[in-house]
């Protein structure tokens, strides 16, 4: 075991080193924050390699379309799997897809929205959870990128719980009803006006926050990693022995990160989602 | 690309691929996992019913048990108690009867002996007066055996 686990390590450390050197494997003339960003944000090309010519994607589609493609087939592919085997003990695949459903049925789900509403968004709140954690993830495969450290696919997941919330609201309460919930009881009226404006803000606010805090981390979390490979190239080749070990150390981080803010998407949706059809008091 | 650029494409690219996944998820792949996942949660709950209901149920028989064992120590301490001032009883009873038949097996016997006292006194008289009167007749030459002078040395040898 401790073997494996050295073998893994050296291996690992190889990848992002090479990784590192494959920042400035295209030209000498170094443009730090240029390299840093190409890796990091959305292009036409793959790096697969150091010294190996980026590969260009077919039909036009950027790496992030690719990666969010290649993340539902992943997913899909696991689910699959996972429903073919009936087995009352869940093993390998199975229990993978078991351990994630439970977490969100047991920890997100039922405890936010209760048993009888929460069973009608399980599936809604599984594929959110599964989707988000799968493209965080995926984006620590050396030569893949994150999605959702784009700005635009983490405000379209917002955007899509932005307008749940309110076709459940208005579907639950009626437009009326949805407006009135914001108007806390026993305010006097010019007060409860303005909270209901504050309120009716805060539905865009917590939207837009939802967003940013998913790109945000999944952004610096990338940016991380690559900065301390990048000292090498700028301090000294020596600086390696120091970088490396961080450059690891905040990879691991991202995985935690990773499952974190897929796990933080998916309660503050289902805490949104279940505060706009809840009526005021209840 | 720029940092926040925006992209059209990739925002409609990620609905259409999260709907897709929602919608295959949902329609297809969810339903039997959940379906599994309950099952075998009843299955589970069902056993652990069941696993209590016969726990309740060894409960119950472990109190019967001891219910049942008091109650037999009970009766076996009663029977016990019953036989024994019952053993009393007889016992006392049947000292009580051999004492009785002791007694009068003592006072036949004293009867007995006391007829045959008499008896041999009797007799013992009857061979004295005999003796007194053989031993007169050969002293005397008179003889003395007439029934008169008999009962005569009879009375005497008893006033003795």
């Amino acid at each position: 075991m401790k073997e494996l686990v050295r073998r893994v390590s050296v291996i690992f450390s190889f990848l992002l080193f090479s990784g590192g050197t494959s920042l400035f494997a295209e030209s000498g003339d170094v443009d730090i924050s240029g390299t840093l960003f190409h890796h990091i944000l959305n292009g036409r090309s793959v790096d697969l390699f150091p010294g190996v010519p980026a590969v260009t994607l077919p039909l036009g589609i950027s790496v992030h379309q690719a990666m969010l493609f290649v993340s539902v087939v992943l997913i899909l592919l696991l689910f699959l799997r996972a429903a073919r085997n009936k087995s009352m003990k869940p093993k390998g695949v199975r229990s993978i897809a078991e351990i994630m459903i439970l977490f969100v049925r047991d920890d997100i789900v039922y405890p936010v929205m209760g048993k009888e509403r929460g069973e009608k968004w399980l599936s809604f709140f599984i594929s959110l959870f599964v989707f988000l954690l799968t493209v965080n993830l995926i984006g620590l495969i050396p030569a893949f990128k994150t999605a959702t450290g784009n700005i635009n696919v983490t405000t379209a997941m917002a955007v899509i719980v932005f307008f749940l919330t309110f076709a459940v609201g208005f579907k639950e309460l009626g437009v009326p009803g949805f407006f009135k919930n914001m108007y806390p009881e026993g305010v006097a009226f010019p007060i409860g006006i303005f909270v209901v404006l504050l309120e009716f803000i805060g539905l865009f606010t917590k939207s837009i926050v939802l967003s940013l805090r998913l790109f945000a981390n999944m952004f610096a979390g990338h940016l991380a990693i690559l900065s301390f490979l990048v000292l090498i190239f700028v301090i000294s080749p020596f600086f390696s022995l120091v970088s490396v070990p961080f450059a690891v150390f905040t990879y691991v981080l991202e995985v935690l990160v990773a499952l974190l803010q897929a796990f933080v998407f998916t309660l503050l949706s289902c805490i949104f989602i279940s505060m706009a059809s809840t009526p005021e008091g209840e | 690309m720029e940092l926040f650029e925006i992209e059209p494409g990739l925002a409609i690219w990620t609905w259409l691929s999260f709907g897709l996944l929602f919608f295959i998820l949902w329609k297809f792949l969810l339903p039997s996992l959940l379906k599994s996942i309950k099952d075998r949660e009843k299955t589970i709950a069902g056993a652990v019913d069941n696993a209590e209901e016969i726990q309740k149920r060894l409960d119950e028989i472990k109190k019967e048990e001891s219910k049942i064992i008091d109650k037999a120590r009970a009766q076996a301490d009663k029977i016990l108690g019953d036989t024994r001032k019952e053993a009393d009883v007889l016992k006392s009873r049947l000292i009580a009867k051999a004492e009785e038949e002791a007694e009068a097996i003592v006072s036949r016997a004293k009867l007995k002996a006391a007829e045959e006292r008499e008896v041999l006194l009797q007799a013992l008289q009857e061979e004295l007066a005999d003796f007194v009167c053989e031993a007169s007749e050969k002293v005397t030459g008179v003889s003395f055996t007439s029934e008169k002078d008999r009962r005569m040395v009879k009375e005497m040898a008893r006033t003795l």
